[in-house]
């Protein structure tokens, strides 16, 4: 190992060397290790490159909010960008790459932006670039967007899979410091189900970088201890490298699982999801997340080699690295000079210790020279700090050799998941910081992040949390207790504000990660911006993936010095999820690919398939489009011919997504009465009628047929789109409007598989395989009942219903039967030469025929618009949309209603979409008379056809229009029609 | 009249290492009856419990209630069209009924990881104190709705519209994958 490494060091295992290569360099660590702190241990202090300067940056903390140290991790689909190497766990074979460099991170050519640091200010793009004005988007943006930024994602596949889950609990801990550890062992004691989850590899939060003794035993075997018994608990779970993220209404919580990113590639269960994205419910939450240490602002401080003291604690102690070996600390509060001790303790020299207080009350009795009143004011080094430059309390400079410096400027407890629902932190003098709101509606904060100091008060102050929440809980339980609590003294952290030092020639950084100097902050306030929330959007302070864990404190603090009030007078800006960034592929979980949707399947989708149809989405559905033959290489071959053996023969199509409704009850023939606009009171058993469903606006909802099974018994057909939406609007009907009728509902779209046979033949292939008499006397045009089938082997329920405008029947058995009935018709048809149609065919022959679908019912079409007027009927009482159907803007004759069209050519084509114009007209929507709803090829006739909403509808049949498309800049002359292009006498209805 | 050859098409995939899993077992029930039972006023499940029991003794089967006043009646043995029709018609007329046999189809899950599978998919907290066996909820598994009903300590049903039952018998394999271990994990 390398002079950084040292002994000791809780986290790590000697015994486990793991290879890893840093920009293509191999390097060692140990398991255990993070990606920081083993590049540390092998002396590399310089790991990137700022986004808009380009300076060097090392590692600044050792935890969530490191805004410097972001690499690229992986390769190929493995590729995670901007990754904290402060998070990342170290595993063998680990690839990590500086990010925003070129040609590589220890020369960097973008550096030079450094030079232009004048030009490159806050809100520089709005100043700059201004001319001339076409090069902004051609030449400037994309040379910002080249010279700046962070990682790059990965344009390949991620092979890995991600997961979603739910937990539910009585108390959540968030956080495993000393707090949240007490706070759950109280309430696991108390027999509460507990879930403690956190985002650390291990348990232990602060604890896991202590190095001192607690109530006389050493501080990892305290922390051993107590992470023992949570895990013997049946009733805690612990959820390690879990990050809860965000807070959302009634008590849920979304975290992030870590489940395999940090094992090497060839230990991963490819079964196992990479990441989990937790939804926790809990009914109380402890929010024990402690507190983030700030940096101070001033000249060079961000040069490697500059560190939170605390971090650089924690690689001392967890991770038995040494920062430097003469290091200075530079800290504005107490709880800092224990790095001073524990380096000490570990033999590195502490150069001294600045303190901008002039009497710090501290007990100190370490070795380093302690320079009271002082600050520093710069560093100097070119890739990692050499020294810094020392300003003393009389005026005096003074340069100290170092080569690594501690930074502390006090404590931002970590509230964001206690605002994340809107409320605001509160200013605290005394802690210098921002505390959680008062009242956090069902979570207690407990510890640093309440502004408790000091382990054993840490656990007093969770241990209490926890009975609170057991109480509201309903439960009882005692403080745990744990060692060192004769400890408790709210240690006084005695922390002055220090919100910036005097100025240097060096910049002075607020926002690390978007190079946001103090400078920038005060040229926002000067120009206006000086609102916090303009302050941030204007200076980008606080944006981009860390959202200013280590510099939002701070750029209030400038704000308020400069403006000279408080920083809770400033305020702070809007906390949201997430916390800390959480990749696509855990919010995507496992809804990709193959999965990215639920798919849903006919019941005939197995005999479909095995007759060779193409399938389309409809929606969720899967359905049979058409059925290539051999020979028919373009999907119209296929169509054309279907049509034309349905007009001539006979074909089947499974219809089986039609929405299918059973109603039942006394009240049900009314119940229909009044949620049709047509009547359907005397509706007799065995027959079926067609119905049109209006909106209360008066305007089409849905419409298809409804049969009469039996008394109290009807069956409802509705659009395969409006299924649900259906069912719901009678559900609402008979629950809310309507309670006092007996009718209940119930879906069986799914019960039936139902085809439809259609064409001249239709009757003698269904009387192959149906028992009953078929005949056009015994089961005539919208005939609908119960047949028995194959020798009274089935019982299926049969319709004389026809959306082809065919001789047709639709048939309908239980769904499991569907596939073995299909083939049966397909066996008693062969002689009639029965083939099967899809929906494309179907399709072509409604349009044939006139009927409407979808497209013209486009929610601004009434019954009389679709040619239906007289189905509204004028006796009944009332029924939905009665009223509404009547107001004079629906009854104006010149509304677009419905017409056919054709070219006036026969070889002519046009679109769906087209506009009509009067001939003549100019070509302009001011002169638009309509559009074409539906259009298809017809095999029947042997030329485009068309369906369109045109004002004048009906009464302009015969006239010459154009047909327009704006799109592809075409226009044709077209006949307005009849939109019944085949059998408008309906002869083959009732054959 | 021609014998034509009837079969009842199960709607899952037939994928025998679906089975295979250490510590989760997935297996589509094939037989049995789900009749929707729709009732007319107050919930009265006690009545209706002694109104099938009075009817068709020899069905047994239990109840899942859906929503206020309505039922599913699940049981394991196969009835005809014909017994349906008979009951339903000796049915009062507070209650109506719907063969849903061939429209909602059962899965059950079971084994000692069977809730680890569960979360991944359902919202419904399935702790032993709060989803005691005989619980059941209407509930989502990833996008699709189903009906999960606890019928034993590590055992599931999930009864789904057939229309998804492919695509949640993917879903259900995807999520119980991990222990695909040969000693399960």
């Amino acid at each position: 190992m390398t002079s950084f490494r040292m002994d000791g060091g809780t986290l790590i295992d000697r015994d486990d060397v793991r290879e890893f290569s840093f920009n293509g360099e191999k390097l060692r660590g140990f398991g255990g290790d993070t990606v920081a702190s083993a590049l540390l241990a092998n002396g590399r202090q310089l790991v990137g490159r700022s986004f808009k300067y380009h300076r060097p940056r090392g590692i600044l903390t050792a935890g969530a909010a490191e805004p410097n140290a972001l690499l690229t991790i992986g390769r190929d689909g493995r590729r995670d960008p901007n990754t904290r190497a402060t998070m990342a766990e170290l595993f063998d074979g680990l690839e990590a790459r500086s990010q925003n460099c070129w040609p590589n991170v220890d020369f960097d050519i973008g550096a030079m932006n450094g030079l232009l640091g004048p030009l490159l200010g806050a809100g520089f793009y709005y100043k700059t670039f201004m001319w001339p004005a076409a090069f902004w988007e051609k030449v400037y943006e994309p040379l910002i967007r080249k010279a700046a930024g962070l990682g790059r994602a990965s344009y390949d596949p991620d092979p890995g899979y991600y997961e979603k889950c739910w937990a539910h609990c009585d108390v959540l801990v968030i956080g495993s410091g000393p707090a949240g550890l007490a706070a759950a062992l109280t309430a696991g004691r108390a027999g509460a189900r507990v879930i403690i989850a956190d985002e650390g590899a291990q348990l232990g939060g602060g604890m896991l970088a202590e190095g001192s003794m607690i109530g006389g035993k050493p501080a990892d075997a305290v922390l051993a201890d107590m992470v023992g018994e949570l895990h013997a608990m049946p009733n805690v779970e612990i959820k390690k490298r879990t990050t809860v993220f965000g807070a959302y209404d009634d008590q849920v919580f979304a975290a992030v699982e870590r489940v395999q990113k940090h094992l090497a590639e060839t230990a991963i269960n490819p079964n196992r999801a990479m990441e989990r994205l937790w939804r926790i419910v809990a009914k109380q939450v402890i929010l024990a997340t402690g507190a983030e240490e700030r940096p101070i602002v001033f000249g060079g401080n961000d040069r490697p080699g500059v560190m939170t003291a605390g971090a650089m604690r924690t690689y001392l102690n967890a991770f038995g690295v040494a920062p430097g070996k003469r290091v200075a600390l530079f800290a504005n509060n107490n709880q800092a000079y224990q790095t001073a001790l524990d380096l000490e303790a570990s033999g590195i020299e502490v150069a001294a210790i600045i303190d901008p207080r002039k009497c710090p009350d501290i007990d100190y009795d370490g070795k380093a020279r302690l320079i009271a009143g002082a600050m520093v004011r710069d560093t100097a080094g070119r890739k990692v700090i050499k020294s810094i430059a020392v300003r003393h309390d009389d005026g005096r400079d003074e340069v100290i050799a170092v080569d690594a410096l501690a930074v502390s400027g006090g404590y931002s407890p970590i509230v964001h998941l206690a605002c994340h629902r809107g409320a605001k932190p509160v200013w605290s003098d005394e802690h210098v910081g921002f505390l959680p709101p008062e009242n956090c509606d069902g979570m207690v904060p407990a510890g640093a992040v309440a502004g408790n100091a000091g382990i054993a008060s840490c656990f007093v102050a969770g241990a209490k949390a926890a009975v609170s929440v057991l109480g509201v809980l309903g439960l009882t339980g005692e403080p745990a207790s744990l060692p060192g609590l004769e400890q408790v003294d709210d240690i006084a952290q005695g922390t002055v504000a220090i919100w910036s030092v005097p100025p240097s020639k060096g910049k002075a950084f607020v926002d690390y990660q978007n190079d946001v100097t103090a400078g920038d902050i005060n040229l926002a306030m000067r120009e206006g911006y000086d609102h916090v929330e303009l302050a941030k959007r204007y200076t980008t302070n606080g944006m981009a993936t860390d959202q200013g864990k280590t510099s939002n404190v701070n750029a209030i603090g400038i704000l308020a010095q400069n403006k000279g009030v408080s920083p809770g007078e400033i305020g702070t800006t809007t906390f949201r999820p997430f916390y800390t960034p959480v990749s696509f592929g855990a919010l995507v979980g496992a809804s990709k690919g193959f999965e990215f949707q639920p798919v849903r399947k006919s019941p005939l989708h197995g005999w479909a398939a095995r007759n060779g149809a193409k399938f389309v989405e409809t929606g969720l559905w899967y359905r049979s489009s058409w059925f290539p033959k051999d020979g028919e290489t373009f999907w119209r071959d296929s169509v054309d011919r279907e049509v034309r053996n349905v007009r001539e023969n006979v074909g089947i199509c499974d219809v089986s997504t039609l929405g299918k409704i059973e109603i039942f009850g006394a009240d049900a023939a009314e119940f229909l009465n009044r949620v049709y606009c047509n009547a359907f009171l005397k509706l007799p058993v065995g027959k079926a009628r067609y119905g049109i469903m209006l909106r209360e606006d008066g305007l089409v909802y849905d419409d298809g047929t409804t049969s009469c099974l039996a008394e109290n018994h009807y069956f409802m057909t509705t659009t395969t789109a409006l299924a649900a939406g259906v069912l719901t609007h009678l559900e609402f009907c008979a629950q809310v409007l309507w309670p006092e009728l007996d009718v209940r509902l119930a879906s069986a779209t799914d019960q039936w598989a139902q085809m439809a046979v259609a064409g001249p033949k239709a009757r003698d292939v269904l009387a192959k395989i149906i028992d009953d008499d078929i005949s056009n006397e015994a089961f005539p045009f919208l005939a609908a009942r119960e047949v028995s089938m194959f020798g009274g082997r089935l019982t299926g329920r049969l319709f004389r219903i026809s959306f082809s405008g065919e001789l047709a029947y639709e048939i309908a058995v239980p769904a499991g039967y569907g596939e073995s009935v299909a083939d049966a018709i397909m066996v008693a048809g062969k002689e009639f030469d029965i083939a099967p149609y899809g929906t494309e065919a179907l399709g072509v022959m409604r349009i044939e025929k006139g009927h409407v679908t979808h497209a013209e019912i486009n929610g601004t079409v009434t019954p009389a618009d679709l040619g239906m007027g007289r189905m509204v009927s004028v006796t009944k009482d009332d029924f939905i949309g009665r009223v509404m159907n009547r107001r004079e803007g629906l009854l104006d004759p010149m509304r677009p209603a419905l017409v056919g069209i054709k070219p006036k050519s026969p070889e002519d084509k046009f679109a769906t979409g087209s506009h009509i114009l009067k001939v003549g007209d100019e070509v302009s929507l001011a002169n638009d008379q309509g559009y074409v709803t539906s259009m298809c090829y017809s095999p029947s006739l042997g030329h485009a056809i068309g369906l369109a909403l045109v004002k004048g509808g009906p009464e302009r049949y015969g006239e010459e229009v154009v047909i327009w498309n704006g799109l592809a800049g075409t226009s044709i002359t077209g006949i307005l029609c009849n939109p019944a292009f085949v059998d408008p006498e309906n002869e083959k209805l009732h054959a | 009249m021609r014998d034509f050859l009837l079969n009842n098409v199960s709607p899952f995939p037939a994928k025998p290492d679906a089975n295979g899993h250490a510590a989760v077992h997935i297996a589509p029930v094939s037989a049995g009856f789900v009749i929707h039972v729709l009732g007319n006023g107050a919930p009265d499940e006690s009545g209706l419990t002694k109104v099938l029991g009075d009817i068709a003794p020899d069905l047994g089967g239990g109840l899942r209630s859906p929503s206020p006043g309505q039922w599913f009646w699940v049981g394991d043995c196969d009835i005809s069209q014909g017994r349906f029709a008979e009951i339903a018609g000796h049915m009062p007329a507070e209650f109506a009924l719907s063969d849903q046999t061939h429209g909602r189809v059962r899965i059950m899950l079971s084994g000692a990881k069977v809730r680890d599978v569960l979360i991944k998919g359902t919202m419904v907290d399935l702790a032993d104190d709060v989803f005691a066996v005989g619980a059941s909820a209407m509930t989502m598994i990833g996008h699709i709705g189903a009906m999960i009903t606890r019928t034993d300590v590590e055992c599931f049903e999930i009864m789904v519209l057939r229309s998804f039952a492919e695509s949640l018998w993917h879903e259900l394999d995807q999520m119980a994958a991990e222990f695909n271990q040969p000693h399960g994990i």
